[in-house]
């Protein structure tokens, strides 16, 4: 049976290069390659310690996991992985592609049998486990992320901690899989509702949360009994691995948890094509989430998206200024502007705009850029060569139509990918800098006059995902948070995501949920079941 | 104002002797005392070295815990603690009143302030660190159990286990205190509900589950940011004692947790005049629970009762006869009958009466009775005196009115408390032990002949606790399942109660629900909030 599934799949996949589909394998080819950096230099002593340190115990794998079992791809190749900090190669892992993948889902589907029988209270007990581990190896986990991602240890650790929370949360959930008794319409039958497992999820996630995306997404996934193949990015692999390595440690039963990197496009078309995966969730840009989507109609498969942002932050002038530009700088500079939540658009009500612009400009100018693992450090690198072009690009035109840099505006003198915090004034809605996310650590800075120009502003975009509002007042506050057309909504805060509350976004920022009680649905189907002839005696 | 409201609460407290409720203080007077039994040998070996073990342990604790301290009483009384298995005094721990209760209150109501501020995670972590320290020391605590409370030790180990996941699952409930938005009905207006701690709570306990009793109220108040001040029955304090010791090693703070022990009335008796205690929760004889109620009128505190059952026990003609009967055993004999959900009558389908009775009898006559710590013992002791002869009694009323004793049917040759596991046949419901919560291991045997006269038999009781069914028929057991009058309802199952379903009665069995996401709510205060004038610009 095994066997035959793989001929169909295979067969299944060769089609698919004949359909529209083959634009998926473009604009994921389009990822695959990381450009190198135009320079390179030794890895710092530092980071080879880490590094050496890592491998002794045990968390730096450089293998694919299919059915518990550590592999190379097949057919020998690798990818290298860098750190963005110093330009040189980390370490070389497995570049994965169809087959593996489809070996790594059948493990998933055999798995997924036994897996989505154990009680509540023992996948409970597995993921509390595997939350454990993930916090005992904080420390080094969160160099992982810091090697191979470049943000700062300390935002590397604050994300292995929020990352975390996603499983301990999941580990609670599990036990509140709550069906429902529902009134019945004739007196001879009785109804209810129970909740059950999807099967087999595929979860692409993307480089800039290493940990955290896959949490997010695998937490839920096996709290409700499914199993799953994750596919992390190729930039950042070997915190995915990293952790993994501890779900096993946990006790968490072999193809439960299966992982493939490498050739994006050929792992994205196993997943695709296979019937045995019933989820894909994703988490990424918004032209591949269409793709991953448009791909899933072929075999029904259930979707969740979780895709570009173009955060408003709307600064009214009764606002706190000290809150205002703390929040704003949190919002903005997070993860050096890469985070699809980051305030894409800060803007700003007249009457305050100048004294915005030149307190937040002083805020940043305090901000500290170097190698994350460097003590101090606020912004490291960004995560290739073609992110730095790109922030430059969305400043150039942004000047050429009017906008002053006030601070930063240029690469920064450490070289490599490292950008110098950017503060722009005088940007308006016709400026590419405030249709695209920039991904970079840019605060470009609107005017508004009134409270309806500020919501028409903000909501003048397909993307709507994160949001923020700083304001006293409190009708103010709920006015605009209501009118906002974006899933997450901060009123004087400027981090806000938590394990506890939904994640995810409205228009074209993607599909469903992920963290909170909401986040489990999205692996869950709902059966209804009618018992008649009650009334017999 | 600390020492105001204590003169207050003395000036009420000596008002309340003069009122009907001082036959509260002679019901709970009745309950302090426990008889000695009537013959005593020396405390076991295996008694003596637990008892000293236990103590090297730091978890033999003898005193009360009021602020964080552990105190003896003011007026240095004691009073005895005895192994019922044995008769022999264990150890002396303070007898505590009125004035030692009162300064519990006040500790409890001091770290109220805190306590309900600190975060629903906070609260989490102190908890799920409790739980943990109450896994570690599971054989410790079991052996307490069985050596103050007498049941086997495989059940003692059962209990800590049952008892241990209320503490885990409040702890996990503490983050899902929801609030709710609800649609406004005025386009000005917004409005919402919180959930909040209701403030002190008093908890009194029963002998029967020394510490499930106790976690299972204990567990959910903290969590909605309630502190407590408990008090455990005289008869098995050291169990209480030993799981308070641990909460203070799992960080909780001073005063969050109170224990107070001894002179019953004087204890309820300041419990319910205080004006600070804003809950009281209890679990015990129906008699003592009113009294409690009634008590509470006078300053409008919120009331949750576990009271006595009378659990009908329904075997149809058409059951898989080896699962009824085993289902029967486990109903009716956990912990010697002495709880509350035990089968109090065991209501059997005429067809199948004879061949139920025969395969109950043989069973029974199996199991082992003798001290809790002896390997393969299926019974311990009863807890005193007193409940041996209520037994006497009621196998006595049966008999003189034609019930047949087929097995056991007097005091086990061991002596002491221990009673022979007894089967009684041609059981009606003029009998007093139909009417009458036996607490003790006597199976009685009832006739039916239809369904609608088994629900009959069934619901004709004051008390609505716990109930059984045995059946294969899908239409019966929703049938009968809904028209029993009874809180809890096991189909095909004997024991039933988990920490993850509500437990709580009908009629006067109680009010009020422990465990399960249900339970919290006895903790919470519902307060609404408006926002008007929101359209102010």
């Amino acid at each position: 049976m095994a066997a035959l599934n793989l001929c169909r799949m295979a067969l299944r996949s060769s089609k698919l290069l004949y359909r529209p589909y083959n634009l998926l394998s473009v604009q994921l080819q389009m990822q695959m390659q990381p450009s190198s950096p135009p320079l390179t230099r030794k890895m710092s002593t530092d980071a080879q310690s880490i590094a050496s340190q890592l491998n002794s115990s045990g968390l730096l794998r450089t293998q694919g996991l299919i059915a518990g079992k550590w592999s190379d791809a097949y057919d020998g190749k690798t990818i290298k992985v860098y750190n963005p900090a110093t330009g040189e190669s980390v370490v070389d892992v497995a570049c994965m592609g169809g087959r593996e993948t489809n070996d790594a889902i059948s493990a998933a589907y055999d798995a997924y049998g036994s897996w989505s029988k154990t009680t509540a209270a023992e996948r409970s007990k597995l993921l509390r486990k595997w939350y454990d581990l993930l916090m005992v190896h904080k420390e080094e986990l969160a160099q992982l992320i810091t090697l191979e991602q470049g943000k700062p240890l300390k935002e590397s650790v604050g994300e292995i901690v929020y990352g975390a929370g996603f499983i301990e949360f999941a580990a609670e959930e599990a036990k509140r899989i709550y069906g429902d008794i529902v009134p019945a319409p004739f007196s001879d039958r009785r109804l209810f509702v129970l909740k059950q497992p999807v099967g087999v999820v595929g979860a692409i996630t993307p480089w800039n949360f290493p940990l955290a995306m896959i949490t997010r997404k695998v937490g839920p996934a096996l709290a409700c009994g499914c199993t799953v193949v994750i596919k992390p990015s190729e930039l950042t692999p070997l915190t995915a691995l990293a952790a993994v390595e501890l779900s096993i440690q946990a006790g968490i039963p072999p193809g439960v948890v299966n992982v493939v990197m490498g050739n994006a496009p050929d792992i994205g078309d196993a997943l695709l094509a296979s019937p045995q995966v019933r989820k894909i969730t994703f988490t990424g840009s918004t032209a591949v989430g269409k793709k991953l989507m448009a791909g899933s109609a072929e075999t029904v498969k259930k979707v969740s998206l979780e895709l570009g942002g173009n955060a408003p932050c709307i600064v009214f002038d009764d606002a706190d200024l000290d809150v205002a530009v703390k929040g704003t700088l949190a919002a903005k500079f997070r993860n050096s502007g890469q985070t699809c939540v980051c305030a894409n658009r800060i803007i700003v009500q007249e009457g305050i705009y100048e004294k915005f612009a030149n307190a937040l400009r002083d805020a940043v100018q305090n901000m500290k850029v170097g190698d994350g693992f460097s003590e101090g450090v606020s912004q490291g690198p960004l995560i290739n060569e073609a992110a730095v072009k790109k922030v430059e690009s969305l400043i150039h035109d942004a000047t050429s139509k009017g906008a002053k840099v006030i601070l930063g505006g240029k690469r920064h003198s450490l070289g490599l990918t490292f950008y110098e915090p950017t503060v722009i004034s005088d940007v308006n809605s016709d400026m590419h800098i405030s249709r695209e996310e920039a991904f970079g650590p840019v605060a470009p800075l609107l005017r508004f006059k009134t409270e309806e120009e500020a919501i028409r502003i903000a909501n003048d975009t397909n993307a709507g995902l994160g949001s923020y509002v700083f304001t006293n007042s409190i009708q103010r506050s709920w006015r605009v948070a209501e009118a906002l057309e974006y899933g997450l909504v901060g009123v004087n805060e400027g981090v806000i995501s938590t394990e506890v509350a939904p994640f995810g976004g409205f228009k074209q920022s993607g599909l469903g949920r992920e963290g909170s009680k909401y986040g489990m649905d999205e692996y869950l189907e709902i059966k209804y079941v009618c018992f008649g002839n009650m009334n017999k005696e």
